[in-house]
């Protein structure tokens, strides 16, 4: 019998024990803040607990026989995702208590999905690869269909349930041709057998299948088409929630599989990462630049964002992955910022989600339009915003690694002014434009404040000290 | 004559062929899942077939899980999609496109 190391489990035992936790809490008492209270609780301990193992982990670590590995890497993806969960559970309250109904379970099913998305990042096998996936994406299909008398909600789960499960379908089928080729489905296992098995027409169809798979996942053009109308009919903060972690937890795996267990037949897979990225970038942003409806903007500019993050896959090496976690980590708390200033700006009858309902509230809602402002700054990667210096490493770092991809570097940048034209727009709006009609906005609600306002603390400080955040992030390859 | 591995992994990719026609030609939401389905139950034929030939069981045992979580995935879906029946009467994805943009 193996010894299990439960020591090294705790971030997820934690993250299970108060999802099941959130289920009876909201059985006894009346109050659903609570609930909400207990999951925000959990969520911290679990980063606490991440990030101590963090602090104290030198070589990465074998568990549950070598099911999972606990690493810095899968750990600071902890610390990503439990960032992200914290701040949408905030951003939550609010909507949760106008619709009245599940609440519980609505926290619960974040909690579980967080689940996932940490199983996704510390997987060693492709089993559990597959197992978390499916975990993060079932309780996403209930989350965007979570209003089922609202069309829009039950439409955008709909959607998301038919193309997510056609990307399992393709993922599963290309784990099940590495499987046959390998004859294993170790991770670490891959490499080994790269150099008898690395120009098998099998193997490299599962290959495909598999980058095709966590396209899907992650929302890389072409696999983009679900994500806009996801964003838009989902509830808003679970469209910020879809936004953040599971984009993160896709990366994570993407990277632990391609970076580290392809990496020795990179020369495969190099070139057809290197045009997604560049197709997701530019059809991201250029997309982005028409958009009337705010969620929708948000939607293709994270397809845009996902293009950047595949650039630092184009490095392959240690600087890449450690500026892909960097990015990763920025970017959550930057979307899920700007997500919750979209909710901050609710009126009396709805949401505020036409760009040209934005007009004037930069005079008439001061705070509001300088959060908007500072995150709509930080998107488009301006200095001293945390994106700026997230993508100056990106670039960076792919760049050093292969100056023949530097074209991709150029397009990357040209996107990225290309971006500033949408992300700015909004701000024109804001502070150049009088309304229409006069703004009815409600009173700012404080949960949602507190989350917003901790991730513009986040978006500033990770932009004028970042060399905290990076150290954290410097792994070797892998991890 | 015994039945090879080829031809084990001739049908399942058959049968992966015709989930993925089934998912982009099929307009029934339905008719859809059940593709989606007939997918899931390819790639279960190849890794059952892989581990045979292979002599190795973690193929088998990971056919169990896919079997677990196609189940969970059936009654989380077919819950969404009667729901989407429940509101607009009709679950053919080509009238279900109230967002455009």
């Amino acid at each position: 019998m193996p010894e299990i190391r439960w020591e090294l489990l705790t971030p997820i035992l934690i993250m299970t024990g108060t999802a099941l936790l959130a289920l009876v809490v909201d059985l006894v008492v009346r109050s659903k803040k609570t609930v909400a209270g207990v999951a925000c609780l959990g969520t911290l301990a679990m980063s606490a607990s991440s990030y101590l193992l963090l602090s104290g982990l030198v070589e990465p670590q074998n568990v549950f026989g070598e099911m999972m590995l606990v690493s810095r890497y899968s750990l600071f993806f902890n610390m990503i995702f439990g960032a992200s969960t914290l701040l949408v559970i905030l951003i939550s309250i609010r909507t949760m208590e106008r619709a009245h109904q599940h609440q519980g379970e609505y926290y619960m099913l974040i909690l579980l999905a967080t689940v996932g998305m940490m199983l996704m990042a510390s997987a060693n096998e492709l089993i559990m690869v597959f197992l978390g996936l499916e975990l993060m994406s079932l309780c996403l299909y209930v989350l965007a269909g979570f209003f089922p008398r609202d069309l829009a909600s039950n439409e955008a789960g709909m959607k998301y349930l038919l193309l997510g499960a056609f990307a399992s379908g393709l993922f599963l089928y290309g784990i099940a041709l590495i499987y046959g080729n390998v004859g294993s489905t170790n991770i670490t296992e891959i490499a080994p057998q790269l150099p008898r098995i690395g120009e098998s027409p099998f193997f490299l169809v599962g290959v495909v299948l598999l980058i095709v798979g966590f396209g899907f996942k992650v929302a890389l053009v072409p696999f983009h088409q679900w994500a806009p109308d996801v964003y838009e009919g989902a509830p808003t903060p679970v469209a910020a929630f879809i936004s953040a972690g599971p984009k993160a937890a896709g990366f994570a795996a993407f990277f632990r599989i391609f970076a580290d267990a392809l990496n020795g037949i990179s020369g495969e897979w190099l070139m057809l990462v290197a045009i997604l990225a560049a197709l997701t970038m530019t059809v991201g942003n250029v997309i982005a630049l028409v958009q009337s409806n705010i969620k929708r903007m948000l939607a293709y500019s994270s397809i845009a964002h996902a293009g950047y993050v595949l650039v630092a896959l184009t490095a392959a090496n240690g600087d890449g992955v450690s500026s892909a976690m960097f990015y990763l980590f920025v970017y959550c708390i930057m979307n899920i910022g700007a997500f919750g200033t979209v909710i901050l700006a609710e009126t009396k009858d709805s949401e505020t989600v036409q760009i040209r309902s934005y007009a004037g509230i930069g005079f008439r809602r001061p705070l509001l339009g300088l959060l908007m402002t500072l995150f709509m700054l930080s998107l488009a990667g301006f200095p001293p915003t945390a994106g700026f210096i997230a993508k100056l490493n990106v670039f960076k770092s792919a760049l050093q690694a292969h100056p023949q991809l530097a074209w991709l570097i150029v397009l990357a940048v040209l996107n990225a002014v290309v971006s500033a034209y949408y992300y700015l727009r909004l701000v024109v709006f804001m502070y150049m434009r009088e309304p229409s009609e006069p703004l009815r906005f409600l009173p700012y609600n404080s949960w949602s404040l507190v989350a917003v306002l901790l991730s513009m603390i986040g978006v500033l400080l990770i932009g004028i000290l970042p060399s905290f955040l990076m150290e954290q992030t410097s792994v070797q390859l892998f991890m | 004559m015994h039945p090879s591995l080829t031809h084990y992994i001739g049908l399942s990719v058959i049968l992966f062929c015709i989930g993925i026609v089934g998912v982009l030609v099929r307009r029934n939401a339905i008719v859809i899942f059940m593709s989606i389905e007939l997918m899931l139950n390819a790639a279960n034929l190849a890794f059952v077939a892989f581990s045979t030939h292979l002599g190795d069981t973690s193929g088998q045992i990971f056919v169990f899980f896919v079997m677990a979580v196609a189940a969970a995935e059936v009654a989380i879906g077919l819950a969404i999609l009667v729901n989407v029946f429940n509101i607009r009467r009709s679950i053919h994805v080509d009238e279900i496109d109230s967002m455009k943009g």
